[in-house]
């Protein structure tokens, strides 16, 4: 468990790519890496398609919540919740904006 | 004649697939509207006959999965293990068919036969996603229907396939998800811990599950069924992997992706979508809320221009009811004619013309539901909302409050947590419903002619202060918890569908009827009854000694008892309060609009409105708001803030008024 932990400490300062999805700016891509909070919620967001490993984009990061695209869905994430799930950005997005 | 075969077959999909469409066409208007049993949950059913059988169709809450975190999925499972259907039918929206496989992956593990359903596959190939259904029936291995129910595309054939599927005809056998490979051994071991205890209806495979996901449900059920030496046990393997919520949702995700590889191509990449596009527009929060507010506009605009001389039109037409009644009631006594004329007649009557604004308001409001707006709407007031501790599926509920404040009380279950629904109804009566601005335009256009736009805005402004004001303490100080996190699906645009918007204004409206009519009418009658009994002047009656008893407390606000009584009817329906006005201030054929300016003050109608505006609403609210929030605890509570509010607000409204010499 704590090993866990460690790895993912490790993860996040070899991957500078690794952020929370209330970091991401908006049109960036990414995949899913983790999600952390109550059961309740990670089991709702899973079923609305966002699981570790999902593709997603980042439709629209400002004033509100967050607007999450994957898989053909769309769904708005409070800030909040937004700061409980890393995702891996996508090179590509994240050398376009460059 | 053969008897009639019967089904029970039950209606599951997420939300947003179109299962209402499919409902509505499969019930029409055979559809019953009531409540599971002890759950504020609306339960929908129907009859469909065909060919020598008879359905019933349970149209299950729309949901994501099926767990224990929120009321209506614990009712659409309670459901399916317990009434045991038939049949399941589960709607899928093709355009995001993967997301809708999830709820099947909980459905199949239940035991019914499922059919699915596939709709919305014009969308789906809009966006350049093409579904091979034949493909996704082969490896799912039950019937999968290739559907547009907008079209009325594939309804036929879900019939004839639930029929088929019950003659036992056909070899039901799918595959159903597993966990996670590298949890299959824990799994295997909790089967191997429950499975001598589990007993019909449930599934040995989806309690152990439910268990490994931490439903508490199942976890208290499975507690008290245990040994304490297995439940140690098992409660042990749950704590040495926390993970294993993980575990079973990737084994579903592993399933999905089995099951759609053959079956889902997409022949379009990278395109923009009208969706995409139209939200670049209304979820950017600079054009979003400008735009939001100019919606509201525009539906107050159409529901005063076309619903206030609809409404006039019924008065009309009621007052000749009336006169054409009277001479049929001569002979009796005075009191029946005078409690069916007035009473009844008059009750119903404020009711019915009522009625033109709120069809109006409804069908704006389902409009702009169907075509996918109103999840926007929520999404752009999320942050707003968190101010009085709330977030943006709440701002849902209180627009409908706007029109009536009965259905935003019972819109207000959309809201998962029990703490956000209990503040959500707390506040709904201080939005001003169109009886409460029924009353403000008129008793301000007769007082302050031609300046009472000046006066009218700042009192509908005050009461979204109060409503600020008591949602920043309310949420600070009594209903206090963390918020629940908003997570909302934002679903596609698209064009309205006349009859599911027909069908649910008919609905709400006669949900409306039924649920206020009776409350207003039958208070109606005790209100006649209260003014012309013992003596038949109102002075003389026991509502005029009534008044006569809180004129004390109208004295700091500037109202007399006369006032107070309008004040006090209004709590059988707002615009009761202008009848009454007339009836005290006996204004006979003069028209009250001629005789307000001469018995009421400036500074004691600002304040009358003020607190007309903020008193405890209307009878029919009031039932609804103890039934919804099912505690007298917190309904005692909100009816004290309310009089609190009022009382407070009629006080400063006066001596400010007074001091400004208005």
């Amino acid at each position: 468990m704590s090993e866990k932990k460690e790895l993912k400490e490790k993860d996040r300062g070899l991957n500078k790519n690794l952020l929370l999805l209330s970091s991401l700016r908006e049109g960036e891509e990414g995949t899913v890496y983790s999600m952390s909070g109550k059961r309740g919620m990670t089991n709702r967001l899973a079923a609305m398609g966002l699981v570790p490993g999902t593709k997603i984009k980042v439709l629209r990061n400002s004033w509100g919540p967050v607007i999450v695209l994957s898989s053909n869905t769309r769904v708005a994430i409070g800030k909040g919740q937004a700061c409980k799930i890393l995702i891996v950005r996508d090179q590509k997005t994240s050398a376009e904006e460059k | 004649m053969k008897a009639k075969k019967k089904l029970l077959i039950a209606l599951a999909g997420q939300p947003n697939v179109g299962k209402s469409t499919v409902f509505n066409i499969l019930t029409g208007l055979s559809q019953h509207v009531g409540n599971w049993p002890g759950k504020t949950v609306e339960k929908k059913e129907g009859i469909h006959v065909s060919d020598n059988v008879e359905m019933r169709l349970v149209d299950l809450p729309g949901t994501y999965m099926l767990t224990a975190f929120s009321e209506e999925e614990k009712v659409a499972r309670d459901f399916i293990i317990n009434d045991c259907p038939d049949v399941i039918v589960l709607i899928a929206s093709a355009a995001s068919l993967e997301k809708n496989l999830y709820l099947l992956s909980e459905l199949l593990l239940l035991g019914p036969p499922v059919i699915v359903g596939v709709n919305m596959l014009d969308v789906a190939e809009g966006q350049g996603i093409h579904i091979d259904t034949d493909a996704l029936m082969k490896s799912l291995r039950i019937p999968v229907i290739p559907m547009v129910a907008t079209k009325n595309e594939g309804i036929k054939e879900l019939v004839s396939e639930i029929i088929s599927l019950t003659n036992g005809k056909m070899e039901y056998n799918p595959p159903i998800p597993e966990v996670s490979e590298d949890h299959k051994a824990i799994f295997a071991r909790l089967m191997e811990l429950v499975g001598e205890h589990i007993s019909t209806p449930y599934k040995t495979q989806w309690i152990v599950t439910k268990l490994m996901e931490g439903d508490p449900d199942i976890s208290k059920m499975m507690e008290g069924i245990l040994p304490l030496d297995k439940w140690n046990e098992i409660q042990r393997i749950l704590m040495d992997h926390e993970d294993s919520l993980l575990a079973v949702v990737r084994g579903k995700y592993n399933w999905i992706k089995d099951m759609t590889r053959a079956s889902i191509s997409h022949f379009r990449k990278g395109q923009i979508l009208m969706t995409d596009r139209i939200d670049q527009v209304l979820t950017r929060p600079i054009l979003g809320i400008p735009i939001l507010l100019g919606v509201l506009a525009l539906i107050f605009f159409l529901t005063y221009k076309i619903g206030v001389p609809l409404q006039g039109g019924i008065e009309n037409l009621i007052s000749s009811f009336a006169k054409w009644i009277e001479p049929a009631l001569y002979g009796t006594p005075a009191w029946i004619s005078g409690m069916l004329i007035d009473g009844v007649i008059g009750g119903a009557g404020s009711v019915l013309t009522f009625l033109p604004i709120l069809v109006i308001f409804f069908a704006l409001m389902v409009f702009l539901e169907d075509v996918g707006y109103m999840a926007r709407a929520a999404f752009v007031m999320d942050r707003f909302m968190h101010i009085i501790g709330l977030h943006g599926k709440s701002f849902l509920p209180m627009f409908l409050g706007f029109g009536c404040n009965v259905p935003a009380v019972l819109g207000a279950r959309i809201i998962e947590s029990r703490r956000a629904r209990l503040l959500t109804i707390l506040l709904i009566p201080f939005v001003p419903c169109t009886a409460r601005l029924a009353v403000l335009t008129f008793v301000a256009s007769a007082v302050f002619g031609e300046r009472a736009t000046i006066f009218s805005w700042p009192i509908v402004a005050t009461n979204i202060l109060a409503l600020g004001v008591v949602g920043i303490i309310a949420s600070r100080f009594f209903l206090k918890g963390e918020p629940t996190p908003f997570i909302m699906e934002l679903p596609l645009y698209h064009k309205p569908n006349l009859k599911t918007i027909g069908i649910t204004v008919w609905k709400r409206t006669t949900a409306f009827v039924k649920r206020a009519g009776t409350v207003i009418l039958g208070f109606s009658i005790l209100l006649w009854f209260m003014s012309n009994f013992p003596g038949r002047r109102i002075e003389d009656s026991i509502l005029g000694w009534l008044g006569r008893l809180v004129e004390p407390l109208g004295t700091p606000m500037g109202l007399d008892w006369k006032m107070m009584l309008a004040l006090l009817s209004s709590f059988i329906a707002k615009e009761n309060s202008i009848a009454t006005l007339g009836i005290v201030y006996e204004v006979g054929g003069e028209g009250l609009r001629n005789v307000l300016p001469g018995v009421m003050s400036h500074a004691s109608a600002l304040s009358f409105l003020v607190v007309m505006m903020l008193f405890i609403p209307c009878a029919a609210t009031v039932v609804v708001m103890r039934q919804e929030m099912g505690s007298w605890k917190w309904f005692l509570f909100s009816i004290i803030i309310m009089l609190l509010v009022f009382f407070v607000s009629g006080i400063i409204t006066y001596n400010l008024a007074l001091f400004l010499g208005i």
